[in-house]
């Protein structure tokens, strides 16, 4: 089992939430409208007067099968519109109940 | 769920929420009535008070001066006028506009009860008139007949005048110039003597054969039956054979001495219509009537009575005060439609989208048409006000949802999908569109709070324009993100008419925004050279055009109609009066080709004529109504025309006094300056206002020059010695009587026929009481029956009757009027009659005061300046807690300067003068002045949080933000436009407003978008040493904190 914690543009989240559902990872957990900025080159997205644009977190546990898939349709979502932002991580899971 | 979601998941509840908005607004546009301006209540109550007997001085003392005293203590008075003369006192109660008039009513009764006791014995009961412009006339008819013309008063009556006066909301219709049947008994008074009869015998010989007497009732046998006697005369004739004496045993009859004719008043007002005599039917309205409104039903009644006429009499009109009214409100909404389609025209030119374009110009008609609910709930009307307030809106309504859109669209280009764009787009620029609708309703809500004059008119305007805003922010909040959602697209596809289209529009505004960052770069690099061009362009048109600024108080308006007043010497006979009336008809209509309809009356009016009698009317008074026909048919304006008429008038020896008005009364008349001489001294008062209207005549600025003080009236006085009177046995109430009825007629009969009344008036033959001789000749009855003359037993001298005395503010008082010539404005009559007071050897007991448009004027100009204060406070009030500083608006203040700069700029080069209509303009300019620099400013700062340099994060401000504020600008002054170069029926009332506004922002704009990033720069740059010297300083904790 694989965790994937993928941190975008709020106005990714339908897109998102697609891409899991397409590769069998039903379930995850989501935290809205949260701060954050990109290492190098990500605008920041505060939410506030300056950086207006907020993101969306989303944490998912997905079978090991998967987890490829799900990171390659990510990068594709993220190389389509740059601008908006998306970032993706993904780790393996020792143990689950 | 936010709001900018829930509208965006739920497309059917906006939408049905603003069609709901606009189907009411349709309703209601429907249901309004239009009238000129905005009705304004009766703010004149008029007390009248006779005292028989008592010469004008009398009166003046005993009656006025009393109720003068207790009236002035009514609250809410602007100005008390009183006029005095034989037998009647007249009080004008002026209140301040917009007070409750039935109060004040109420307030009047109660005084004049208190008062009542302290008026000298005679006097009769004070009554009370309220009086305001709703009761002038609307409509004036013209009644021709050719075989009908002797029975034209009974056809009017019947079968006109009494079924107008059903329709809904008509107050009067009266009718002057209609002959009057009358039974005329023409006595020779020769024969009267010879037979020694009377005047009073043969009227009531005549009452007495002329009777209807029911005698009571009889039974026979089982039935009961009534006695009548029924001996009313069938025809005028048969009273020739009525006996109405004995002489010498043998029966005098009527016919013996006097002549019978069924014929018409004597001294009636005769009227004339394109030059053919006939009657006036003159309507006015019920004070809250709707003028228009009821003059369609009249019309439209008009049209089922003319069927019923006999086909000889002819209905035209003369007058109709709604054909202005609708025409005006017809080329307003001409420009209201211009308006819209030249906005419409710069949002597709800068959006290059025609989905974008169709987003944003549908709010324009919801929230216009959104507003007029306002009116239909609160009773009021499509006015001149109500429908510039619209068209003033058009412009700005338009700027939150560009704002909205604008964002939206950057970030769908960024990648975002539509719906989601939408929602979050709208977010981040909702609390400035927010903030930017403030600014506006902080220019637009204390309109509403005005008093006085200004305050009736501009109240509408104010709430219009804030209702307007309010619905156009939340459409652009709620409406205009659900439908971007709904109709943009992610990946636009441009077709190649488009790429034709606006690739070179794009490099050109590329262009423009690349030079504008290089002249920014430049002034942030040369700060001080930019702020001393900015001050020394401000000072310089300060000073080349405020000296050459005119002020007025209502633009004048070309109505079409002209109504003139010609007074011959007083005493003047009709004969004469009407020479003249025919000579200048002739003369007119040939030399005013304009002219549609030419009316002219003259002689006395019939007391029961409501109007005409309230008029100046006399035998040698000649009033005129002139109708010239819409301004767009015609090349002279109506100004025009009347300063040709003034001029031939001034030309004429024979005239005594004249006037020529413009318009219709009410506003939008010429501008007159009114000088009030206050004095007790009557010869005095005469001499100083005589020499102030010499001066005044003798400058061209001014057309016509009146006069208050009437001259002296000529009367014969029958002066009866009581004492020789005695000695015959005649009272002197019998005396009087007696030449009374010789010369105006006993009546103490009617002629009965269909149910209508005719006067059988008794009196000497015309050719009898011709002279002074002719009453002398009189001839009394003394107590014996001795034959005695009026000369034996008094004296017929010509005297004169001292005019009216007129006093305001409970002082004596004679007003100086001059009509403002064309080409000069009100200001520079006033100062130029400021010079001749000075010239003028005034006595220091009297007081020349200018009041009249000049002193409204003054009273408007004071509140608007005062608002306008109140409003400045407001805006920097908004913007200040908008950035939660101090410093910050107060740069983008720096625009207000620069717009009255432009507004001088504009006056001045397109000859216009200051008047409500611009002040209004500068005020509203107080809101959106300040626009462009929150625009500027804000994204500046945005751009120095982002982590720019202070010059770096202007230029890149300033450069991201000229399109948005170009194109908002380039909305709100194109959408002044159609208004400042408007040319229709009205059009001088709102070119004023438009010209302000238009100049006022545009040059605003032009140099506040170098200005305000400039000295914003120097404001960030000191606050940036600030700050630095401020963290060189730091030490301890501070200095490790930040070093972390």
């Amino acid at each position: 089992m694989k965790g994937i914690f993928v941190a975008y543009n709020q106005a990714y989240f339908m897109e998102v939430a697609n891409i899991l559902e397409r590769h069998n990872s039903r379930g995850f957990t989501r935290w809205n409208e949260i701060n954050g900025r990109g290492s190098e080159t990500g605008e920041p997205h505060y939410g506030d007067h300056t950086w207006p644009v907020m993101n969306d977190a989303i944490l998912s546990f997905v079978a090991d099968e998967e987890s490829d898939g799900i990171m390659e349709a990510l990068h594709k979502l993220d190389s389509i519109t740059p601008e908006l932002g998306l970032r993706a991580f993904c780790w393996q899971i020792e143990k689950s109940i | 769920m936010s709001l900018y979601r829930s509208s965006v998941n739920n497309p059917v509840t906006v939408t049905l929420v603003f069609v709901t908005i606009a189907i009411m607004g349709v309703f209601g546009l429907m249901k309004l009535p239009i009238n000129l301006l905005p009705s304004m209540e009766a703010n004149t109550i008029m007390v009248f008070t006779s005292y028989s007997g008592a010469n004008a001085a009398d009166i003046e003392t005993n009656v006025s001066k009393v109720l003068e005293n207790t009236l002035n203590s009514v609250s809410n008075l602007k100005h008390i006028t009183s006029n005095s003369k034989e037998n009647i006192s007249i009080i004008t109660l002026e209140f301040e506009y917009g007070i409750d008039i039935d109060e004040a009513t109420n307030d009047v009764r109660d005084k004049l009860e208190m008062v009542k006791s302290y008026l000298p014995e005679g006097t009769g009961n004070p009554f009370i008139f309220k009086f305001s412009m709703e009761d002038m006339p609307i409509l004036m008819l013209s009644a021709t007949a050719e075989e009908s013309t002797n029975a034209l008063d009974k056809i009017l009556d019947d079968k006109l005048t009494t079924p107008l006066a059903r329709v809904n909301g008509v107050g009067t219709v009266s009718v002057s110039g209609a002959p009057k049947r009358e039974i005329q008994i023409f006595v020779e008074p020769n024969k009267l003597e010879a037979y020694g009869l009377t005047v009073e015998a043969i009227s009531g010989a005549i009452a007495a054969e002329n009777r209807n007497l029911p005698a009571g009732n009889i039974d026979v046998g089982s039935d009961t039956y009534s006695v009548r006697i029924q001996k009313e005369f069938e025809s005028a004739g048969e009273m020739s054979d009525i006996v109405v004496g004995m002489f010498n045993g043998k029966a005098v009859y009527l016919k013996d001495v006097a002549t019978i004719n069924d014929g018409q008043q004597e001294r009636l007002q005769s009227a004339f219509t394109n030059g053919r005599q006939g009657a006036m039917i003159i309507i006015q309205k019920q004070t809250d009537a709707n003028a228009v409104e009821v003059i369609k039903g009249v019309k439209k009644e008009l049209a089922k009575l003319e069927k019923g006429l006999p086909s000889d009499v002819k209905i035209n009109t003369i007058m109709d005060t709604s054909d202005n009214i609708i025409n005006t409100i017809n080329s307003l909404e001409e420009t209201i439609f211009i308006t819209f389609m030249l906005v419409a025209l710069v949002v597709f030119v800068f959006l290059g989208r025609w989905r974008a374009t169709f987003i944003i110009v549908l709010s324009i008609p919801i929230a216009l048409v959104g507003s007029l609910v306002y009116l239909w709930a609160t009773g009021n009307t499509l006015n001149i006000i109500s429908m510039s307030a619209l068209s003033i809106a058009i412009g700005m309504v338009v700027d939150d949802a560009i704002v909205v859109l604008e964002n939206i669209t950057s970030h769908i280009d960024r990648g975002a999908k539509p719906m989601e764009a939408a929602v979050h787009a709208t977010q981040e620029v909702s609390i400035s569109v927010i903030a930017s609708t403030l600014t506006m309703l902080a220019v637009f809500l204390p309109l509403t709070m005005v008093s006085g004059l200004a305050g009736v008119l501009f109240q509408q305007l104010g709430w219009i324009v804030s209702i307007i805003m309010i619905i156009s922010t939340s459409a652009a909040l709620t409406l205009v993100p659900m439908m971007c959602g709904r109709m943009m697209k992610l990946h636009k596809s441009d077709s190649k008419f488009h790429k034709f289209l606006f690739t070179p529009i794009d490099k050109g505004l590329n262009a423009l925004s690349n030079g504008y960052g290089r002249l920014i770069n430049w002034a942030v690099t040369h700060r001080k050279s930019t702020v001393f061009i900015a001050i020394i362009i401000f000072f310089v048109t300060l000073v080349l055009t405020l000296p050459r600024l005119k002020t007025e108080f209502v633009p004048n308006m070309d109505q079409g109609r002209l109504s003139i007043t010609i007074n011959l010497p007083v005493g003047t006979g009709e004969a004469v009066t009407k020479e003249l009336a025919e000579e200048l008809y002739k003369k007119y209509t040939d030399s005013i080709p304009e002219i549609v309809v030419f009316n002219y009356r003259y002689g006395v009016a019939d007391e029961e004529n409501a109007f005409a009698s309230m008029q100046n009317n006399g035998t040698h008074i000649l009033s005129m109504n002139i109708n010239l026909g819409s301004k767009m048919t015609r090349v002279r304006s109506t100004q025009e025309i009347a300063e040709w008429v003034r001029r031939d008038l001034k030309n004429n020896t024979i005239i005594s006094k004249y006037s020529v008005t413009e318009g219709q009364g009410g506003m939008g008349g010429a501008s007159s300056v009114k000088l009030e001489i206050y004095g007790y001294d009557f010869s005095e008062a005469d001499r100083v206002a005589a020499e102030l209207q010499r001066q005044m005549i003798e400058s061209p600025m001014f057309s016509q020059v009146l006069l208050s003080r009437d001259e002296y009236t000529p009367e014969y006085h029958v002066d009866f010695d009581r004492e020789k009177l005695m000695l015959n046995g005649i009272d002197l109430t019998t005396a009087a009587t007696f030449v009374r009825n010789r010369i105006n007629g006993s009546i103490m009969t009617y002629f009965r026929e269909d149910g209508d009344e005719y006067n059988v008036r008794v009196r000497y033959a015309p050719e009898y009481r011709k002279s002074k001789e002719d009453i002398e000749n009189i001839v009394l009855y003394g107590s014996q029956g001795q034959v005695v003359r009026v000369k034996e037993v008094a004296k017929v001298v010509e005297a004169l009757t001292p005019p009216t005395i007129e006093r305001k503010d409970r002082e004596r008082m004679v007003s100086v009027t001059g009509i403002v010539a064309k080409g000069y404005a009100l200001s520079d009559g006033v100062a130029e009659t400021e010079k001749y007071i000075a010239q003028t050897d005034v006595p220091s007991e009297f007081m020349v005061k200018i009041a009249g448009d000049y002193e409204n004027q003054k009273d408007a100009f004071a509140d608007l300046f005062m608002l306008l204060a109140l409003i400045i406070i407001l805006v920097y009030v908004v913007m200040a807690s908008q950035f939660e500083s101090l410093v910050d608006p107060f740069v983008i203040m720096f625009s207000v300067p620069f717009a009255f700069t432009g507004v001088l700029i504009g006056l001045v080069t397109s000859n216009m003068a200051l008047g409500i209509m611009a002040m209004i303009g500068v005020l509203i300019l107080m809101g959106i002045v300040v626009k462009n620099g929150i625009v500027l400013i804000d994204y500046t700062i945005l751009c120095r949080a982002r982590g720019m340099k202070v010059n770096e994060a202007v230029v890149t401000a300033s450069k991201q933000r000229l399109r948005p504020i170009l194109m908002t600008t380039l909305t709100t002054v194109l959408g002044m436009v159609p208004l400042a170069i408007g040319t229709g029926e009205g059009a001088e009332m709102w070119t004023s407003l438009g010209v302000t506004v238009a100049w006022g922002l545009s040059v605003s704009t032009l140099i506040t978008l170098v200005l305000i990033p400039t000295l914003y720069a120097i404001v960030l740059s000191r606050r940036e040493r600030k700050e630095q010297r401020k963290a060189t300083k730091l030490t301890g904790n501070d200095a490790i904190i930040a070093n972390l």
